[in-house]
């Protein structure tokens, strides 16, 4: 019997941490306007960066560069990207995205963008979770253009 | 009659010769405001060996901002003299361009007080062609590789057409 209330008691004590550090999730939605940079404003970026501004649950700054891009002979374009949220509170969020540009005609591309948390500062720190984006891009060009997209994901946090 | 003519051909001629000039004239505008710029960490910039900052802008020019350190230059006393490029993007959807010199005047380890003059570039839409420049006064906190912040507050003139 004594061994049992023994067992237990370390059981009760090694889940006390665990409990101390349970996560909660929540729900992410907003729009992004970004702005595709001249090569002047991001020389060291070989594929180009966009700088944006940010409404909705993570309002504030957003900047990303592409790591890749991969261009098909129908006109869409796959691309993976980091991509950086710089929220009003002062915490950054970093995010690794895939996605593909569906060509609609020349400079205008539909955009199914989906980011991974990668990170953060702040209440971001340890962050995991997804953002979704649908958008369009109008005009793009090398270091000319813009993104214009609805994000819609869930973030999860750990309890402090 | 013969002077009256000439006079009327040469105020003609003077009025469509200052058409042009007139056309781009240039507007100049105060700015001000507040912003804040967070360091990032490498990963998110790992293209920018010298740092990027991306940060929050209030006032005149709200929006979204971003800059690149182009060098850094120990000065006396635990100093730093830095050149910039940034970049603003604005509410109304205006990109504004700028160069940047500045000094890091060290206060205590990672504490820099910032005095940075934004000499201005151009821009898209209603900042095309834009000069001008802006004074920047703010503290840098816990500034080192990849982490940290400035908090800043800006005053200038931008000249657009």
């Amino acid at each position: 019997m004594m061994r049992k209330l023994i067992i237990a008691v370390f059981a009760c004590m090694a889940a006390v941490p665990a409990a101390a550090q349970t996560r909660t999730c929540s729900e992410m939605s907003g729009k992004l306007n970004e702005f595709i940079l001249p090569p002047s404003a991001a020389p060291n970026d070989p594929f180009g960066r966009i700088l944006g501004t940010v409404r909705g649950s993570l309002q504030g700054a957003t900047t990303a560069f592409l790591t890749s891009f991969q261009p098909s002979p129908n006109g869409d374009v796959k691309i993976t990207v980091i991509d950086t949220f710089s929220t009003d509170e002062g915490n950054n969020l970093i995010t690794q995205g895939a996605a593909t540009w569906t060509a609609v005609k020349p400079g205008f591309l539909a955009v199914d963008l989906t980011l991974v948390v990668a990170g953060g500062t702040g209440k971001f720190r340890d962050a995991t979770g997804s953002l979704h984006l649908l958008g369009i891009g109008n005009n793009v060009g090398p270091g000319t253009g813009q993104f214009v997209q609805e994000y819609r994901g869930t973030i999860c946090l750990t309890n402090q | 009659m013969m002077t009256k003519r000439f006079f009327v051909l040469a105020s003609v001629t003077a009025a469509a010769l200052c058409l042009p000039a007139a056309a781009h004239a240039q507007t100049c505008s105060d700015v001000s405001g507040k912003f804040n710029e967070v360091i990032m960490a490498q990963q998110s910039a790992p293209n920018d060996p010298a740092g990027r900052v991306v940060g929050n802008v209030d006032g005149s020019l709200a929006g979204a901002t971003t800059a690149f350190i182009t060098s850094l230059t120990p000065a006396r006393d635990g100093g730093l003299s830095v050149k910039t490029n940034n970049a603003f993007a604005t509410l109304e959807g205006n990109l504004l361009f700028a160069t940047g010199s500045a000094d890091w005047t060290f206060i205590r380890n990672g504490y820099y007080q910032v005095d940075l003059t934004l000499t201005v570039t151009g821009g898209t839409g209603k900042y095309a062609n834009a000069t001008g420049t802006i004074r920047i006064l703010g503290v840098g906190d816990n500034v080192g590789p990849g982490t940290g912040q400035f908090l800043h507050e800006y005053r200038g003139q931008v000249c657009t057409r």
